[in-house]
């Protein structure tokens, strides 16, 4: 007993001299050869997200959608999207001519519908069959747009009356004139007919047509155009884009009714948080563009659900755009820059060549992102952190998804962090079937010892009667539960989860080699 | 029905014989229920997290799962085999058969 005892102190003291040369010699050394150091390697790169907007995939209950009206597409822009990342885009718009119905763009109408856009292949290939061969479940939207500005001597008020009481048919035309474009489209394109939606962006209504005619005119005026377009109203996909809301006089907004009436017949809404029209906005409220940028935009969300827009309707559209201050020295106050108030991102690098300061966003206040150049002039501009911030408490708020204004146009490339934030916000990285596949199997296997007892009665006793087949038993089954839970990412399926797995494996080595050196070192003693 | 009960001996039974070892008709219905019943399970919990069409989840959870049933049968046989083949466990059986004698 006393020799055991002798051996016993002996063996940990051997250990501990071998430890501690491995300590002294240090860890890294451990791993700095080979495939040990690459299996290493491996292991610390495991990690539960991907820096590459590629790996995401979208939640499916939010939309997010790439908007390149015609005036904004450029040749090959959309090839840089994301589409893992897109559910719609909108590609190409009618240009409406409110005096007769129809398009004032058809030119490019004719260009959008053609054959005429090359892949980077080389392919004839048209843009719309372009976006179904990069996500063929996206949804495609045709716009229909019209900012008043028509001309011709007549007032803005009396030209959109005249469009509102149908004056010389002019929506019969434009809803023909649809039908028969998306028609084509659909058919020329192999396009599934519930995939081609449509937006319509009719702004700049002036603000004294809210009579409850002109109200109840609007109102029959989608009604028309939803049961002509889209007959069968399951599945359609009809949307309107609202102005901002500190806009003056607005149409939309004067008076509760219209937007309470018209909402439900409407699938979407796509609210502009922005305006090119800045002298449209009083000064006061320009001033949320530059500080506390996300609280107004929440008053805003706020504001429209109370006008009847629910926010699972809602979609909140981002434009790539800065907006170029000047310093009043007058007044002290940062004033817009009245030549060139708003500069797109494509623009943005020709102001950064001036020397500048940048200040970052401060999430606290929500402001914007500075640029501060040395005459006193400051450029503002949503960088990709604050719109990580913007997007993630926008999500809070319920709503149904984003817009992306322009984002081929201003060349916001692939690989770039603005991609990143839209799918750290909206997407997740989609596990792989087969884990679940094997995991299953480990399961079933992990079952399979269990099962071994409660079958056989000869297993039964022969553990019971052996007690040296319990410990290899026990750590088969408990390597197969780990496999199970890991597999199934119950147990995280990162470093951490590895590490465990591989100390439960070491473990159980030890412990039976313990096992089969202590019996032997005893059978030693006894002898 | 005569030509049905041929096929069934002399095909169907053999083929599935020697595809899978010791499994019975009776057994094979079970397995193919629980997949079908547990698929469901797999599909509901797995259909979220992939981004699979949600027919592959079904399938791929029925195979994994009728898979599964007959492995659990195949390892439970494997254990009781390995420990009942034991050199000790077998010298002892031997032991306990002569002195029955």
């Amino acid at each position: 007993m006393k020799y055991r005892e002798l051996y016993i102190l002996l063996l940990v003291c051997c250990m501990s001299l071998v430890t501690e040369t491995i300590f002294s010699q240090g860890l890294g050394s451990l791993f700095n050869r080979g495939n040990t150091k690459k299996g290493a390697k491996g292991l610390s790169k495991m990690k539960d997200g991907s820096d590459d907007p590629a790996d995401y995939i979208l939640r499916p209950q939010y939309k997010v959608i790439a908007d390149e009206p015609l005036w904004l597409l450029k040749k090959n822009s959309y090839e840089n999207f994301y589409y893992n990342l897109l559910t719609g885009s909108i590609i190409g718009n009618y240009d409406l001519n409110l005096l007769t119905g129809k398009p004032r763009n058809k030119e490019e109408i004719d260009w959008i519908s053609s054959r005429q856009e090359a892949s980077k292949s080389g392919d004839s290939v048209n843009i719309y069959q372009f976006l179904i061969q990069q996500n063929r479940d996206i949804d495609l939207y045709f716009q229909v747009s019209s900012y008043g500005d028509v001309g011709g001597g007549f007032s803005n008020q009396a030209i959109y009356y005249g469009f509102l009481t149908n004056n010389h048919n002019v929506q019969d035309t434009l809803i023909d004139r649809i039908r028969i474009l998306r028609r084509d489209i659909v058919k020329k394109y192999k396009i599934k007919e519930g995939q081609f939606g449509l937006i319509l962006d009719i702004q700049n209504i002036p603000g004294q047509l809210t009579s409850p005619d002109d109200v109840q005119n609007f109102k029959t005026f989608i009604e028309k155009l939803k049961k002509q377009l889209f007959p069968g109203s399951e599945g359609a996909k009809l949307g309107i884009k609202l102005p901002i809301i500190h806009e003056e006089n607005n149409f939309y907004y004067v008076g509760n009714e219209l937007l309470k009436r018209i909402i439900p017949l409407f699938d979407l809404v796509i609210y502009k948080n922005y305006s090119r029209d800045l002298e449209e906005i009083n000064d006061e409220q320009l001033q949320w563009f530059v500080k506390g940028n996300y609280n107004f935009l929440k008053l805003d969300v706020d504001s429209l659900q109370k006008l009847g827009i629910p926010p699972s309707k809602l979609i909140v559209e981002f434009a790539y755009l800065g907006l170029n201050l000047k310093r009043d020295s007058t007044i002290d106050k940062l004033v817009f820059d009245q030549l060139n108030p708003i500069v797109s991102y494509d623009n943005m690098n020709k102001l950064a060549d001036r020397p500048f300061v940048k200040e970052s966003a401060n999430e606290t206040d929500s402001s914007m992102t500075k640029f501060k150049f040395k005459n006193g002039n400051e450029f503002h501009y949503d960088d990709e952190h604050i719109r990580l911030f913007k997007y993630d408490r926008l999500k809070s708020l319920g709503i149904l998804g984003i817009s992306l204004h322009g984002i081929g146009y201003n060349n916001i490339e692939k690989g770039t962090k603005y991609w990143k934030a839209i799918a750290d916000v909206f997407g997740r990285i989609p596990d792989k079937l087969i884990w679940y596949f094997f995991g299953t199997l480990l399961g079933f296997l992990s079952f399979g010892f269990p099962y071994t007892v409660i079958k056989f009665w000869q297993a039964r006793n022969i553990i019971a009667k052996y007690k040296k087949y319990l410990l290899p038993i026990l750590g088969g089954w408990i390597l197969a539960t780990f496999g199970f839970l890991f597999c199934l990412n119950i147990i995280p399926r990162n470093t951490v989860g590895v590490y465990i797995g591989l100390g439960i494996l070491g473990l159980l080595i030890i412990m039976i080699l313990a096992r089969i050196y202590l019996s032997r070192l005893i059978r030693l003693f006894r002898k | 029905m005569g030509l049905f009960r041929r096929l069934y001996n002399k095909v169907i039974i053999p083929v599935i014989a020697f595809l899978l070892p010791g499994i019975t008709l009776r057994k094979l219905f079970i397995a193919m229920g629980l997949g079908l019943l547990m698929s469901i399970f797999f599909y509901l919990m797995v259909f979220p997290r992939v981004n699979n069409k949600g027919w592959v989840v079904f399938i791929v959870g029925f195979g994994a799962v009728f898979l599964g049933v007959l492995f659990t049968r195949t390892i439970a046989n494997l254990i009781n085999n390995i420990l009942c083949n034991r050199k000790e466990v077998l010298i002892a059986a031997s032991k306990t058969t002569k002195s029955n004698k």
